[in-house]
């Protein structure tokens, strides 16, 4: 198997040991210290660990400049406020991590997904599940069900506070309304209901579900929505983000149809967000919320993100063949249970 | 614990026997005032034109019953309130789900004045979660200060701190002009409106 080389910089040297000690673990040649000068000969994965993200941006501007790519970068810091995030999506940095309540489960997930390519699945992200729920859906109509059933799930997470609750479902809403209407395209990759007033229906073809699940560790509660189009573009849903984040109030009547409020209120109402993204194939979206009996602990923690892009293969689209690609490409840990939608 | 078979707890379709029901929007009329009840999670199934519907008096809009606001339902909502053609809009016992929205959303009020909020508490000792109500124009100085008051929790007794982050929270009603609503909008929006 091939060595990997990460380089591991930044002031926080508890969390580089750590880093080390992980990337060392998972078989990569580490190196430490200050930038390196060729970044794409020296490594492939660069990670930051920093107290605040108001130090990073330079960094990665240099990294950048100096012909690093972002996307091999991944940045760990304790705080970022609303204006830095915009900062973030407006770099185009792709994966940042709170690493205030950063777990060994969470580093070793982002850092196997960047190092190996392999980035579906909801399953990284979560220790043994003690409560899981998954179901397909094809029409539109499900939606609100499925919302009040992400409310019912949540509820049943002991340790949840209740505004949490209400999060977990707003962030199930936004997901699956986004998969909907956002997601499906035509042949061509235009937009099929983007415009479309959300009353209306929509009704998905066969091959062309949703899969949605939730899960609960015991620790953390997931959603994540699984589309087989692979048409959320990476470029405007950081564009998107950047633009929410850097109004202090964004404002309504200027978001047209599309990703961008809905994305927000995930990313608002969840610790973290994570967006995999395999174009013209599928996109997964998943939002993770930590259980707390607090809501201001809940307030009062930086938010994560990742965003992954993994290359396309050249097989026949997902979404003519939906059924049987899924369970092959996720070596079957994430199975497909029969489509629901059509009740 | 053993891993649980995946995907295998729930019967097939059981996350679809949910019940659910879309935003109630409920209408009287109190001392010549016009007063909206919406109860509910506010989606795009959400619509206030009939409530609203020739309407040229004060209106107040009771939020206590809203669970959840969507980023469809926040479309649904500015639409309604900016279509109101009420001489006075307050909006009553606002829920943190509405707040949330106030404080992150530009316009979302509309042309309407927040009179009342909710503010969550959380006991220390006993981890009960409560609100307590704030009326906008008797409690200036807790909103200018964004400095809310421990209080007793109802269950235990025990000290309970505000729940939220106090900055995030007030940031739009401590921004936002003091309200100014005619005299029988007050005296509804200060008491119990159900």
């Amino acid at each position: 198997m091939r060595t990997r080389r990460v380089h591991v910089t930044g002031s926080d040297e508890e969390l580089v040991r750590q880093v080390h000690a992980l990337a060392k673990g998972l078989g990569c040649e580490v190196a430490l210290g200050s930038l390196p000068r060729n970044p794409s000969a020296a490594t492939e994965l660069l990670v930051i660990c920093e107290n605040s993200a108001q130090v990073t941006a330079g960094i990665l501007e240099e990294w950048a400049s100096s012909g690093g790519q972002l996307a091999g970068v991944l940045l760990l810091v304790r705080q970022s406020d609303r204006q830095q995030m915009a900062d973030l999506f407006r770099l185009r940095l792709t994966n940042l991590v709170a690493h205030s309540q950063l777990s060994d489960l969470d580093l070793k997930a982002t850092l196997c997904k960047l190092l190996d390519g392999e980035v579906f699945g909801v399953d990284k992200y979560l220790g043994t599940p003690v409560r899981e729920e998954r179901c397909r859906l094809s029409r539109s109509e499900t939606k609100s069900q499925l919302a009040h059933a992400a409310e019912t799930f949540a509820s049943g997470c002991e340790g949840l506070n209740r505004r949490l609750v209400q999060n977990f479902r707003q962030a199930s809403d936004e997901l699956i309304s986004n998969a909907f209407y956002n997601a499906p395209v035509n042949g061509d990759g235009a937009p099929r209901y983007r415009t479309m007033d959300r009353h209306q229906g929509v009704s998905l073809s066969p091959g062309e579900e949703l899969d949605v699940a939730f899960v609960f560790d015991g620790q953390r509660l997931a959603v994540s929505v699984t589309d087989p189009f692979g048409s959320l573009p990476q470029d405007r849903v950081q564009a998107e983000l950047a633009r929410c984040f850097a109004q202090t109030q964004p404002r309504t009547d200027g978001l047209s149809g599309g990703a961008g409020l809905g994305l927000f209120f995930v990313l608002n109402s969840m610790n973290h967000l994570v967006i995999n993204l395999e174009p013209g194939r599928r996109t997964q979206i998943i939002g993770l919320l930590d259980v707390e009996r607090s809501y201001k602990q809940f307030a009062s923690k930086t938010k994560s993100f990742n965003i992954f892009l993994q290359a396309t293969s050249d097989r026949t689209p997902a979404r003519e063949s939906a059924s049987s690609t899924a369970a092959e490409e996720t070596g079957g840990s994430e199975p497909r249970p029969p489509s629901l939608g059509d009740r | 614990m053993p891993a649980e078979p995946k995907g295998l707890n729930l019967p097939t379709g059981a996350l679809l026997t949910s019940a659910d029901s879309p935003p109630r929007v409920e209408v009287r009329e109190a001392s010549g005032v016009r007063v909206v009840m919406v109860v509910g999670v506010v989606d795009e199934r959400l619509n206030l034109a009939p409530a609203f519907q020739g309407v040229t008096g004060p209106v107040l809009v009771d939020l206590d019953g809203v669970e959840q606001v969507t980023s469809a339902g926040v479309r649904q909502w500015q639409t309604g309130v900016r279509a109101c053609q009420a001489s006075y809009l307050g909006l009553a016992r606002c829920q943190p789900a509405m707040m949330t929205q106030f404080n992150s959303i530009r316009g979302f009020a509309g042309p309407g004045e927040v009179l009342s909020f909710y503010l969550g508490y959380l006991c220390g000792a006993c981890d009960h979660a409560f609100e307590v109500l704030l009326d906008v124009l008797e409690s200036r100085t807790v909103i200018q200060a964004k400095a809310p008051p421990d209080e007793k929790c109802p269950r235990c007794g025990g000290s309970a701190e505000f729940d939220d982050l106090p900055d995030l929270y007030f940031r739009y009603v401590s921004g936002a002009p003091v309200p100014n609503p005619p005299a029988p909008v007050r005296s509804l929006a200060s008491r119990s409106l159900e």
